[in-house]
């Protein structure tokens, strides 16, 4: 077979992994070797659907002997098998990086024989990578469950983050779903992870050269969609693994029905876009804007469908609004829908110099269409719509088809190359 | 007063030197020796000198602000307000980036904002080519670009750290100029002593990378439009993954 239609079977195969982060290492290039790690990540293109493309995601093999019935490269499907050797996967990412398409590697793979064998090969791959080839660009690796703690910790010398998926929100319907796998034996990696990092930690405080184990490091996935699992169950139990294993990332990708099993959504079933979209904005506001999960969900099941969760939870919270631009605390003016960390900061900062007026707002990037009903400045509030009035909830509430985009302004982050 | 300064970074720090050396603290506008004067107002010219420039970057480097104001200063068409800035910041002692509520401030903040996206995007969107020099020579990493402003420096730096062993020369086709990088030094020259055949994107990775490309993209989720807000339409004539074959 030519490399050429094994990078398309394998790089199709790996599509529906979600993780493309290249952020959170800051590995150096070095003479005679290619690459370094940008600390807060590059996206290099986008595709088609609209996402990002940042590292050359591929699996080392879909010939896998699991049956995972989510799965498109599960044993029964029919579909193309290809196996990278790790020189392949080698050349390609080099050859990639060098033309500036790539910020690095995230390798995951099928179980070719076994969990260990398949990551030996998938640690050979990046020995080549870190050595032969000097290279020294972005890796993230995926483990595959039940693999030997010395494999992992050997990879993720090697690695910039090492992660294990969740896969699924519940732990009965993995055995269910994915008979070779279990909840315990995707757990031990993540701790295994966990304590190599703190005592790679110890290790470096002596000796200060030492490696770093997964600087980046690890993150998780889970599908949704697939299981009957509600948001609240969702968002607890990542709010768990980010507190637990120090996650930097959690995940979600919303179930295509490639699988057949009498449990798993029919095959016309349109996957869950709006759901996945309406749990990153929760994701976004438990890790920047210090929303816990329980007050996302409260006593729904579900977040809300036409309100991002941000505005949902100030409506149901009336009584905490309107809060005084001049005078409340950078944590209370994050809950207010239409501001973002960047111009909570900007105002923090400004209105020490002196204080401010609802015409200062809108330089300082407040989104006032969504911001004004919830503010006052020097006690005058300026919006038209009466506060508490039903009228708001509506103007709020995003209505016409869910086109895929992150709809708040305020979410949007901000490319700046730093100064210096 | 009317301050006419040489249309370059050089001529425009001379110019910031001569009005604080003039000490003038109101009624002064600049304009480039290109620009068209109105004939209202007293002219005076300014020579460039490297002298005053570097003593300029040097006061605006211990003022935390150099980079702010060489990238607002790419923007084009800010320069009064640059001035106002830098004032802003003697007096403080530092960045008044603070008071964004003020216009020159704002108007500072915004064109440097919008230079730095521009050079982040090419961060991002930059494709090399693989080119041998005739005769068994070496390997050459080549691209083009054609960004809205000149931002060949703001990005050197980028891409000399991360192929510290790869030359490289990326060619700006709208302003006839290149950064090249033989691994020792880089600068930036003039393109027409560098004129190469022009890059194909033939070849059996960018073949692999087209492809891969396509792979990547799940059909269902297929969204046009997020795709054209990411990487707008004027970026696509230089990316490989974009050029038909
Ligand atoms: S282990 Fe399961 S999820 Fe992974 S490739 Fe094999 S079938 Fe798919």
């Amino acid at each position: 077979m030519e490399l050429s239609d094994k990078l398309a079977i394998l790089g199709e195969a790996a599509r529906y992994d979600a993780s493309c982060s290249s952020s959170g290492s800051g590995r150096q290039g070095r003479r005679g070797g290619i690459g370094n790690a940008h600390m807060a990540g590059i996206c290099h293109s986008w595709a088609e659907d609209g996402r990002c493309i940042s590292l050359l995601k591929i699996l080392m093999s879909n010939a896998c002997i699991y049956n995972c019935a989510y799965c498109a490269n599960r044993c029964t499907a029919n579909t193309p098998r290809a196996t990278f050797t790790p020189e392949e996967i080698a050349d390609i990412t080099v050859a990639f990086y060098k033309r500036n398409y790539i910020e690095g590697l995230f390798l995951s793979s099928g179980v070719i024989k076994g969990p260990d064998y398949t990551m030996e090969l998938m640690y050979k791959s990046l020995l080549i990578l870190r050595t032969e080839r000097g290279f020294c660009g972005y890796i993230h690796v995926k483990v595959i469950p039940g693999t030997s703690p010395e494999i992992v910790n050997r990879i993720g010398m090697l690695a910039d983050r090492v992660s294990v998926n969740v896969e699924l929100p519940a732990a009965e319907r993995l055995a269910l779903l994915a008979p070779q796998k279990n909840r315990e034996n995707i757990i031990a990696p993540m701790e295994e992870i966990r304590s190599l990092k703190l005592q790679n930690a110890e290790e470096r405080k002596q000796f200060k050269t030492a490696p770093i184990f997964a600087p980046a490091g690890q993150s998780t996935q889970m599908i949704v969609g697939a299981t009957p699992d509600s948001d609240a169950k969702i968002l607890r139990l990542s709010s768990a693994l980010y507190k637990r294993y120090s996650m930097k990332r959690v995940y979600f990708s919303a179930y295509v029905p490639v699988g057949s099993h009498p449990t798993l959504p029919p095959p016309e079933t349109k996957a869950p876009l709006l759901r996945e979209h309406r749990l990153y904005q929760a994701d976004w506001l438990m890790r920047f804007y210090g929303f816990d999960a329980e007050e996302l969900v409260e006593a729904n099941d579900n977040l809300e469908s036409d309100l991002d969760p941000k505005c949902s939870w100030a409506l149901r919270h009336m009584d905490m609004f309107p809060v005084e631009i001049n005078t409340a605390d950078y944590s209370e003016l994050l809950r207010v829908p239409g501001i973002g960390v960047v111009s909570a900061k900007r105002i923090v900062a400004a209105r020490r110099i002196r204080s401010l007026e609802h015409s200062d707002l809108k330089k300082l990037g407040i989104v006032m269409k969504r911001a004004s009903a919830f503010i006052t400045c020097k006690g005058r509030f300026e919006s038209r719509l009466s506060f508490g009035s039903s009228l708001l909830r509506a103007f709020l509430s995003e209505a016409g088809p869910y086109d895929g985009q992150m709809s708040l302004p305020e979410f949007a982050s901000v490319p700046m190359i730093t100064e210096g | 007063m009317v301050y006419v300064h040489e249309d370059s970074f050089e001529g425009f720090l001379s110019a910031v030197f001569t009005v604080f050396e003039d000490k003038k603290t109101a009624d002064f506008t600049l304009r480039t020796t290109e620009g068209v004067g109105l004939g209202f107002d007293e002219e005076r010219t300014v020579i460039s000198d490297t002298e005053h420039a570097d003593r300029v970057i040097n006061r605006l480097r211990s003022l935390g602000i150099y980079r702010r104001v060489y990238t607002a200063y790419l923007y084009g068409g800010v320069e009064d307000s640059i001035l106002l800035y830098i004032k802003r910041a003697l007096s403080l002692g530092g960045r008044p980036d603070q008071q964004r509520y003020d216009d020159a401030v704002k108007t500072v903040l915004t064109a440097s904002e919008r230079v730095g996206s521009e050079a982040h995007r090419f961060l991002e969107f930059i494709r090399f080519e693989s080119l041998r020099e005739p005769n068994g020579g070496g390997e050459i990493m080549v691209a083009d670009i054609e960004p809205q402003y000149d931002i060949l420096h703001i990005i050197s730096n980028h891409f000399v750290k991360r192929f510290p062993s790869q030359p490289l020369l990326i060619r700006d086709m709208r302003r006839g100029k290149a950064l090249v990088w033989d691994c020792e030094n880089w600068h930036i020259s003039t393109l027409p002593e560098l004129l190469r055949p022009n890059i194909t994107s033939e070849g059996e990775f960018e073949d692999m990378w087209r492809r891969y490309f396509q792979c990547v993209a799940i059909p269902w989720r297929r969204n046009r439009k997020l795709q054209q807000q990411f990487v707008p339409l004027r970026f696509r004539s230089n990316m490989t993954e974009f050029k038909t074959q």
